[in-house]
């Protein structure tokens, strides 16, 4: 391989440097018209009446849009498959609200200023109904209409065989709970819509992480035929999930039909913040059952779960969480009873991860505390648990493959000097009256796919141009992480061609192939496969065609870089112009390719993560001294690329342990500002290091790929929560643990 | 319909302060007002840009005295003042507000005119008796001291079609000093103060602290001396150690748990500032 594992800039570094690059918010239609929200100001209640007189006095002002004069339609934000049965629970414009931030009206005028200016003069009024704002409040149900329960979803699951004998076996629990948390991506939540009432023909245009989830959700709601419904992905500033879910878009698409203009809704921070979607906050106990020797036997986890003002993807979010507790540690035995409420706040759903993050965080601190319990080194005890390779994941039933955690923990400790830091931190502490440090150890499992738990494939086309470059339709998401670049360098790395002969653009429902979107990390395990095995196919193709002009069979010629050469005649050398002049002029026929790949395995990916802390006792700060991440990731494609998302991810996971909440009021408002939201920023982390394992490869991803993403974030904040436990010899589960936390514990605790 | 005046002496701005009203609002490093006519869709009748007179910007030191203009920018200042020992606060101060961003637009007398209960600039100001000087319609000039602009519930004191000028740092009264100023927020940059912390000492020759002047900010609406505080370092040595017992001023002053107990923290650090 020539291209494959090589570093590449990503396809749009030049232009994002130099400011050329097109987001959804810079495009400009004839006419269009710009759109602002009109967000409820109560958590809970019926909007009596909307008053828009005066917003409509305004110039240039076309519309108010809200329930009292708009059709209504329904949709499920978290609908993201055709056959998806979720319940179209959120109303485009809602009369009972439920939640502040939620969607009231919509005011359409010729600029943003002019929109803003007027949605800010729109009067609503409200009923105000009783409402829940925590666990507790959800719990009691005061918040329920006849009819309603305050569990929205309960379930107790059991996984493998209970031990026989709990006689000697020694029982460690941790209460762990996590407080609600913002995507941050840089750009914001932006739709363009453009509807044609002569074509009855509907184009959206959106950073969003599934063209064909959004076309699923707006055709439905609107009633159109889905080929009427056009989805383009524009170049993405960032999601982490934020943008897997259907907010803008359903707003947008009614406003423009409504107007019969193209309309341009654009959400600032603060909307972004307090009306798209957080990771939604959880409760959990945990009771991790051992042998003497460390040896983990059986595993109880007693969950609970706020959805926040909708139910959204909560449910599975919650049954996905249970999966994903058992992909990183040997649990022979695990009992999971959940529950979900609602409250009236704002709509808790996907966040990267989807719960292997937040279940992490649950056994890892449970795990820690083992360790302590157990007299065990925490790498030890993690050694003695870890799946390993020739192991199943007991709940999915799969293989997982050859992972690679042990190698992880292994090279990691020697690394990080895991002994030398250890007792370094002992002796810092002994002789420091203000400082404490700690250094920890977390391990994360994830996914490359849904499957088995849906049915995983995708469908990739590609057509050789005249001068042999080629064209290729494949429906990625590109989150701004590279997944362009690393496609053409799996295309190019399996046509031998440079990689400037590829032409690859993302998704869009009027061209490229249907695909259920890029999350669940199946980008490059599933969809890549997929492009992969088309170019083999369209080599094939290539090959066939070159027989065909050289009147032999194609087992008498073989590749020679761009070019095909015969064993039998080694002065021939054919160019792939020649063959492709030679399919179009004399065969009649374009070199196409068309391939699709269904998936049947999910191998085991994880990532172990070291952290190195020092807490301020006197202030409650805790700074990131050094941080090693070592990740399992079968073969890089772009491996400067994987190191870079690993530092995002680590950088999103110390915000996470020590600083990021979004906090609600007693009435209800939500943190919705970044000037409240403390997120970790470049001059507070450390050099964060990456080794990635590349011998652990997958059967099915292309070259042996495994996923990234996602589970590169599963580690980070576990390891900081617990290097900051071990600084403080405490036992904190409340996350994240911000200087207010840590000086009440240890103002507590009396250390 | 909004006016806007640019006006570009001082003597074009006595004039133009003359047009103010009720509804009108001044402009200038923009870092605040910029946001609040964004998020509050202000509509003045007159917006009053500062930017335009140069002579606002201007910042000269001598010996006995600082001079400040009320537009010099936070990364002027600091790079003014910085390594000047009796000034160092203000390098300190204006060198931490926000990012550098905020910090090439933001202006000494915006910070201190907007009256932020967490603005970094007054502690310091009033740590140094800093005087404002002002002008009114007209041209009319009057100076005050830096604690009597502020009105005590985050807002100043200036009268209608007022702008303060420049702050005077009499030079003379800190001979020998040192200054330092420390803040906690909830990172190290990029941060609003939970904190600020403001101390000026002068030390004998052996270390000895002969006078001490502790100014907090961030805890009520405007800054408070600390006289508690300031008696516990006379006659004894900047030693880090002290910081539990200079912690114990606070109490009493905050009702944030938090903040009464980090309080010593941040006077260790500002402490380890004025070491050998």
């Amino acid at each position: 391989m020539h291209l494959v594992g090589v570093s590449h800039p990503i396809q749009d570094a030049r232009g994002k440097a130099a400011g050329r690059t097109r987001y959804a918010a810079d495009l400009v239609l004839p006419r269009m018209a710009h759109v602002a929200m009109v967000f409820s100001t109560v958590p809970h209640g019926y909007v009596t009446s909307v008053d828009a007189s005066q917003a409509l006095a305004l110039e240039g002002v076309y519309g108010v849009f809200h329930c009292f004069n708009t059709p209504e339609y329904r949709f499920n934000r978290y609908r993201s498959q055709y056959s998806q049965t979720l319940i179209p629970e959120e109303p485009v414009f809602a009369r009972r609200v439920r939640f502040v931030g939620d969607r009231v009206a919509a005011v359409a005028a010729r600029d943003l200023e002019t929109a803003r200016r007027a949605a800010a003069l729109v009067q609503v009024e409200y009923q105000p109904l009783p409402c829940a704002l925590t666990f507790e409040q959800a719990l009691e149900g005061i918040n329920c209409l006849e009819g309603e329960s305050p569990i929205r979803d309960e379930f107790t699951m059991e996984i493998g065989t209970p031990p026989s004998l709990e006689e000697g076996l020694i029982a460690v629990t941790a209460h762990t709970e996590l407080g609600r948390l913002h995507h941050a991506a840089m750009e914001p939540h932006v739709c363009v819509a453009d509807y044609d009432p002569d074509l009855d023909e509907l184009t959206l245009r959106s950073p969003n992480q599934s063209v064909h989830g959004i076309r699923t959700v707006v055709a439905d709601m609107l009633g159109m035929p889905y080929s009427r419904v056009r989805v383009v992905k524009t170049t993405m500033g960032g999601s982490f999930g934020s943008k897997q879910e259907w907010t803008v878009e359903p707003v947008a698409a009614v406003v423009a039909r409504q107007l019969r203009r193209p309309v341009k809704l654009v959400y600032d921070r603060a909307a972004v913040m307090r009306s798209i979607v957080c990771r939604g906050p959880m409760r959990a106990e945990m009771t991790m059952r051992f042998q003497p020797d460390g040896t983990l036997v059986s595993l109880d986890l007693d969950l609970l779960s706020d959805a926040g003002g909708y139910i959204a993807n909560s449910s599975d979010y919650v049954h996905t969480l249970v999966g994903k507790m058992f992909r990183c540690y040997r649990i022979p035995y695990g009992r999971t009873h959940v529950r979900l409420v609602s409250s009236n706040t704002p709509v808790s759903g996907s966040f990267r991860g989807w719960s292997s993050p937040e279940v992490a965080l649950m056994l890892e601190h449970t795990m820690e505390k083992a360790a302590r319990v157990l007299d065990m080194d925490p790498v030890q005890l993690r050694l003695k648990n870890v799946l390993l390779p020739g192991e199943r994941d007991p709940k999915s039933g799969l293989p997982m493959e050859e992972v690679r955690t042990r190698e992880c923990l292994l090279l990691g400790a020697e690394r990080f000097c895991w002994t030398e830091k250890r007792r370094e931190d002992a002796a810092f502490n002994a002789a420091s009256p203000r400082f404490r440090r700690g250094t920890a150890v977390a391990c994360g499992g994830h996914g490359n796919t849904y499957y088995p738990r849906y049915n995983d494939f995708a469908g990739v086309e590609m057509r050789m141009c005249e001068d042999g470059s080629v064209q290729v339709e494949v429906s990625i998401h590109d989150h701004g992480c590279g997944t362009g670049m690393a496609f053409q360098m799996i295309v190019a790395e399996a046509l031998e061609l440079p990689i400037q002969q590829i032409r690859l653009k993302e998704a869009d429902t009027a061209h490229t192939p249907f695909d259920f979107g890029c999350y669940a990390s199946r980008g490059t395990f599933v969809v890549g496969r997929a492009a992969q095995l088309c170019a083999l196919k369209l080599r094939d193709e290539i090959l066939n065609v070159a027989a065909q002009k050289l009147d032999t069979t194609p087992d008498r010629l073989y590749f020679d870089g761009p070019s095909v050469r015969s064993k039998d005649s080694p002065e021939i050398t054919l160019s792939y112009k020649d063959v492709s002049w030679y399919a179009l002029g004399t065969l009649c026929r374009e070199l196409t390719a068309q391939e699709k790949h269904a998936v049947r395995s999910n191998p085991g990916v994880t990532g172990t993560h070291f952290a190195h802390v020092e807490v301020d006792t006197w202030t409650g700060l805790t700074r990131v001294l050094d941080y090693l991440a070592v990740h399992d990731i079968g073969q890089s494609i772009n491996p400067e690329m994987c190191a870079a998302q690993v530092q995002g991810a680590v950088q999103m996971g110390c915000g996470a342990a020590l600083r990021e909440e979004i906090e609600i009021s007693s009435n209800g408002q939500s943190t919705c500002s970044l000037a409240k939201y403390h997120l970790m920023n470049a001059p507070d982390l450390p050099d964060i290091q990456v080794e990635l394992i590349q011998d652990g490869r997958s059967q099915e991803g292309p070259y042996g790929a495994k996923s990234i993403g996602e589970v590169s974030f599963v580690p980070a904040a576990p390891a900081v929560a617990a290097a900051v436990n071990q600084a403080l010899g405490s036992d904190m589960g409340r996350i994240p643990m911000t200087p207010d936390r840590i000086m009440e514990t240890i103002a507590k605790e009396g250390r | 319909m909004s006016t806007c005046y640019i006006p570009k002496t001082v003597e074009e701005l006595g004039g133009a302060l003359g047009h103010l009203t009720e509804d009108s609002l001044i402009l200038a490093g923009g870092t605040d007002l910029v946001l609040h006519l964004r998020a509050e869709h202000l509509q003045p009748d007159v917006l009053l840009s500062l930017c335009g007179v140069p002579q606002l910007r201007i910042i000269e030191i001598t010996s006995e005295q600082a001079s400040i203009g009320a537009m010099a920018t936070m990364a002027e200042i600091h790079k003014a003042m910085d390594g000047l020992p009796d000034l160092q606060a203000l390098a300190d101060a204006a060198g931490g507000v926000g990012s550098p961003q905020i910090r090439n637009k933001g202006t000494i007398g915006g910070n201190a005119a907007n009256a932020s209960a967490a603005a970094d600039l007054p502690p310091v100001l009033w740590l140094l008796n800093a005087q404002a000087e002002i002008m009114g319609p007209g041209g009319v000039r009057r100076t005050i001291s830096v604690q009597e602009l502020a009105d005590g519930h985050q807002g100043n004191t200036l009268a209608l079609g007022e702008v303060v000028l420049r702050f005077l740092i009499d030079r003379t009264a800190f001979t020998g000093w040192r200054s330092a100023f420390v803040k906690l927020g909830h990172r190290s940059q990029v941060t609003i103060s939970r904190i600020g912390m403001a101390m000026a000492l002068l030390q004998a020759a052996d270390g000895t602290i002969q006078d001490a002047r502790v100014v907090a900010g961030a805890i009520k609406p405007v800054p408070f001396p600390l006289p508690a505080a300031e008696a516990i370092l006379r006659g004894k040595r900047p030693d880090p150690g002290l910081a539990v017992e200079l912690g114990e001023t606070f109490k009493g002053n905050t009702r944030r748990v938090y903040k009464e107990n980090a309080a010593k923290g941040v006077f260790q650090d500002t402490l380890l500032r004025f070491q050998p």
